[in-house]
């Protein structure tokens, strides 16, 4: 293992902690170009313990800065070349917030490929630079970045006091509202930072199964909840798997139910079935109602993806029952929005427009604005399907607004894809082509399961409108040429398409 | 700086991992016979070279870290003493070698000759240079949108004067090639259809050139291009990677140039499915491995290795002053022979001492942080691979193992035979131990 440091003492000269003194004499003895890297999982700590640093090498007669980069930096050469003031040489740069530029499910980031690309142009900076970085990024730059990693001079680790990180865990981690679907982007990014960091240090010491199946099981909500669901499944499989070493029936009841719902998304319907049904048992023998209303929902989910319209009722209204009980109004206005897509998919709109707008008159009285987005969205359908298009659009984009202004992807697909089928409606192609555009590209993967059909609609839209309306759509949109993956999948849909000898109609979003 | 060093800030600064020597540098020392037969690459290039009637084009292969920059910059002082014209390319600095296609390197090519020349106070027939550049400006900028291109650097010839229109051409494209902008896309698009036309107008300059140096007194022109080797290992999706088509599929481009080059290409080609290709294309080739250290089979130490590596920190740093005798054998046995990895351990160890010697226990601790970095980059389905690599101390020619010789978990090394071997880093890690017992069981 790498020297590892704490957190360094308020009272103590920073320089002077032993646990520092290898980074500081790395610091004194270098004259000119040198690279570092300082792990820190934790980044309140990395802030406070760089500023320290630099207070502490400032008072030997050497110059430090502290470098925040407060969004995904790509490009930190440039970023470093602009530098107001400029850097004199010999400056030790603490550089914090790269790994915002290095997202953990994507591999080989822009902003490390240039990185390696540029490591001879770092020299001219005639500087040490310190990348503080939290440890799954600096593991990541060490693979994907290898030529700029093979100049470190010094691989440092801080790790947090114990208190202080059994504190910060319980914070996270405590019951409370944790709805991540009401949270913005970037309050779910930075959050995931902060549970991240956590585990990684947790994990680093090899003890705390409890606390580290505990953010796992926060890290695949939140995953979830950002469209990033094979990462949010990896979570919930080892948050399962934490609580089953550590005994913890109830733990092991929520992760359960977490990873169930995971392979729901990914329409694995029977292993999504199992799973609930052994959360709803622990949830029954632990007396737990939360548990167990909630696994009766997502049974009800199941049946309802597998076309058992009367089962699924039949759960939802077993849901609701104890919901009512419990008197969670949340899980009331759930209950009540499933059965209006119950009601919806039987053809029953009145029916189901009375239920959306029941969970509606909640979602606005809790002012949970993913429910009131989800409501909009579905009154949006109904009104659609009795060909009411203005006030479809109205709903839908009434619902856009909101779920755009959180940023949750999946959601916003959703939306997108409707529009586009609004607009097809209206004999729009051009415009339905490019919402359905809109909808597939918010995701990296193409097909991605939370865009649903959208990749279908994209391929007998461009039947209609003509690949050089995609190509010209998809550059407009994106900046970027048509991928040549998403070009093939067109083409085999429409060549599909022609051997059945007749396009395959629109279907609507669930 | 005085060297060997006898303080501990100079030690330090003379232990720079991210230096290469220049040719004469004081610090070098020929590993040669630690290399093993194919250790003496520069001098059997030096030799091709000086024999060859025809241009001849060299590959020249080698980990990361290995040396490769110095024993070229070497070759190239040799080079020059024996009177050639020598070019040397950097390739890190003219290309985007996270997307380098062969219209790159081409033009890369022909600006640094044309560079060269002038610097050397050489001029080719201007006629040569002009059919070059209007073909380039009607290919490039005329064809398209890139008008104001054209118009720029036109005014802009107008008022630089001193630096001819063609070499602005050439850096701008240069330029468009390191930026990874729009423009890089269609202008290599553009020349990727008019790719025979580049490669016989660069011959016709290349020939130029050489008719130039002749002229000058110099035996003939060499090319060196260093770096080319890091250009990205990106995978196409259709079972082709990046290095392949550059070197293997387009590798006659580089070979139709008509004048003698020594050419870095990434070690993992050499271990690729399609080597029989690479070496049908190019039969000269040269791999700089590690310095042998310790026998094949019983990893027993090899003291003529390592005596190499001692008078390598010997130039840089007292022995005397600098190192505790157990210290020097402890960062010499992890470094497995790989210099760059013998000076980052070096500046490791500085970390824990407050002033010279180099203690043994600074050594241990410069040793376990190296292996802690292994410990980040080796990635978790390389382990019963990397095992079974130990026992058979030989790789498969397959991504995998092409991977391992990339991130420096194998090492290569030739001495009489040619064998690879686990890093010695890497074998102190519990993963790998696991791996290996793992694989025992199974046995």
């Amino acid at each position: 293992m790498s020297r590892r440091l704490r957190a360094a003492d308020p009272e103590q000269d920073p320089l002077e902690a032993p646990e520092l003194v290898p980074l500081v004499r790395l610091l004194t003895r270098v004259e000119g170009f040198a690279i570092a890297f300082l792990e820190c999982n934790v980044p309140v700590s990395a802030e406070r313990i760089a500023s320290e640093l630099i207070r502490g090498l400032e008072a030997r007669g050497r110059r430090g800065r502290l470098v925040r980069l407060e969004e995904a930096e790509e490009n930190l050469l440039g970023h470093l070349r602009g530098l107001t003031p400029p850097a004199p040489p010999g400056e030790a740069l603490f550089v914090l917030g790269f790994e915002r530029a290095i997202p953990s499910q994507v591999a080989f980031p822009p902003a490390l490929t240039r990185l390696n690309r540029a490591r001879e142009q770092f020299r001219e900076l005639a500087l040490p630079l310190i990348l503080v970085l939290p440890r799954y990024a600096l593991d990541q730059l060490s693979r994907e970045a290898p030529d700029f990693w093979a100049w470190r001079s010094g691989v440092f680790e801080v790790r947090e006091e114990e208190e202080h990180l059994e504190r910060m865990v319980h914070d996270v981690t405590r019951p409370g509202p944790g709805d991540y679907g009401n949270l913005s982007a970037v309050r779910k990014r930075e959050h995931l930072e902060v549970l991240r960091g956590l585990l990684a240090e947790l994990e680093a010491r090899g003890d705390g199964e409890r606390a580290r199946g505990e953010l796992h099981y926060r890290i695949a909500r939140l995953l979830r909840s950002m469209g990033q669901w094979p990462e949010a499944e990896a979570a919930a499989a080892k948050a399962l798997e934490l609580a089953r070493e550590a005994g913890d029936r109830r733990a092991i009841a929520a992760a359960g139910h977490k990873l169930a719902w995971v392979t729901q998304d990914r329409g694995d319907l029977e292993a999504a079935e199992e799973g609930y049904r052994k959360s709803l048992e622990v949830g029954e023998a632990l007396g737990d109602k939360t548990c167990i209303a909630a696994s009766y929902h997502q049974l009800g989910m199941v049946a309802q993806d597998r076309g058992d319209l009367a089962a699924a009722e039949d759960w939802y209204r077993k849901a609701l029952e104890v919901f009512e009980a419990l008197g969670s109004k949340t899980g009331i206005a759930s209950s009540y929005h499933q059965l209006g897509r119950v009601a919806q998919d039987r053809g029953d709109l009145a029916t189901a427009e009375d239920w959306y707008r029941k969970a509606l008159e909640i979602d606005e009285a809790l002012g949970d604005k993913t429910g009131i987005a989800a409501s909009y969205h579905h009154l949006g359908m109904v009104a659609q399907a009795r060909g009411d298009l203005e006030a479809a659009e109205d709903r839908y984009r009434k619902s856009l607004e909101i779920k755009e202004a959180l940023g949750n992807r999946p959601d916003k697909a959703s939306t997108y894809g409707q529009l586009g089928l609004l607009a097809e409606a209206r004999g729009e192609p051009a415009a339905a082509l490019d919402w359905t555009i809109r909808c597939v590209t918010l995701f990296p993967e193409f097909p991605h399961p939370a865009t649903g059909p959208g990749p279908q609609h994209l391929a007998r839209l461009t039947g209609i409108s003509g690949k050089d309306a995609l190509e010209a759509g998809w550059q407009r949109l994106t900046g970027g040429a048509l991928p040549a993956a998403v070009a093939d999948f067109v083409a085999r849909q429409l060549a599909r398409a022609e051997d059945a000898s007749e396009p395959s109609p629109p279907t609507a979003r669930a | 700086m005085e060297l060997p060093a006898t303080t501990l800030k100079d030690a330090f600064n003379a232990c720079d991992p991210t230096q290469p020597l220049p040719a004469g540098d004081q610090r070098y020392v020929d590993l040669t016979s630690g290399r093993g037969d194919e250790g003496g690459a520069v001098g059997r290039c030096h030799k091709r070279i000086s024999l060859s009637a025809q241009p001849l084009v060299q590959l020249f292969a080698g980990h990361r870290g290995c040396g490769k920059s110095t024993e070229l910059r070497r070759l190239q002082r040799k080079l020059e003493d024996d009177g050639y014209f020598v070019v040397y390319v950097e390739a890190e600095s003219d290309l985007d070698l996270e997307d380098t296609e062969p219209p790159d390197v081409l033009l890369a090519l022909v600006r640094n000759v044309d560079r060269a020349l002038r610097e050397a106070g050489l001029t080719v027939d201007s006629k040569l240079l002009d059919d070059f550049l209007l073909w380039f400006a009607e290919v490039v900028l005329e064809t398209t949108e890139h008008r104001e291109i054209e118009a720029e650097v036109r005014s802009e010839a107008k008022v630089s004067g001193g630096v001819p229109l063609f070499a602005q051409l050439m850096a701008r494209f240069s330029g468009w090639v390191r930026t990874g902008t729009t423009s890089k896309k269609q202008v290599r698009q553009k020349l990727e259809r008019q790719i025979s036309q580049l490669l016989i107008r660069g011959r016709l300059l290349v020939e130029a050139a050489r008719l130039a140096v002749r002229k000058d007194g110099k035996k003939d022109l060499v090319l060196i291009v260093d770096s080319l080797d890091r250009v990205a290992l990106k995978d196409l999706g259709d079972g082709r990677n990046s290095q392949e088509v550059l070197f293997v599929e387009r590798g006659e481009l580089l070979k139709g140039f008509g004048c003698h080059q020594v050419v870095t290409v990434p070690i993992s080609l050499l271990f690729s499915p399609k080597v029989a290709n690479l070496a049908a294309v190019f039969p000269d080739r040269h791999l700089l491995p590690m310095v042998k250290i310790a026998e094949r089979r019983t990893r027993e130490r090899w003291p003529e290795g390592r005596n190499l590596l001692v008078e390598l920190l010997a130039q840089r740093v007292d022995p005397e002053v600098g190192f505790e005798a157990a210290a020097m054998e402890r960062l010499i046995d992890a470094s497995g022979g790989h210099p760059r990895h013998l000076m980052t351990l070096v500046r490791y160890a500085f970390d824990f001492v407050e002033d010279l010697p180099i203690t043994g226990e600074a050594a241990q601790k410069a040793v376990r942080r190296l292996v802690n970095d292994y410990g980040r980059s080796i990635p978790k389905d390389h382990w019963a691979l990397l095992a079974a690599v130990y026992e058979r101390q030989g790789v498969e020619n397959d991504a995998d193992h092409q991977l391992m010789l990339f991130n420096l978990s194998v090492l290569e090394y030739q001495n009489r035979d040619r064998w690879c071997d686990v890093h010695p880093a890497v074998c102190r890690l519990p993963e790998l131990i696991e791996a290996r017992t793992a694989l025992r069981r199974s046995a």
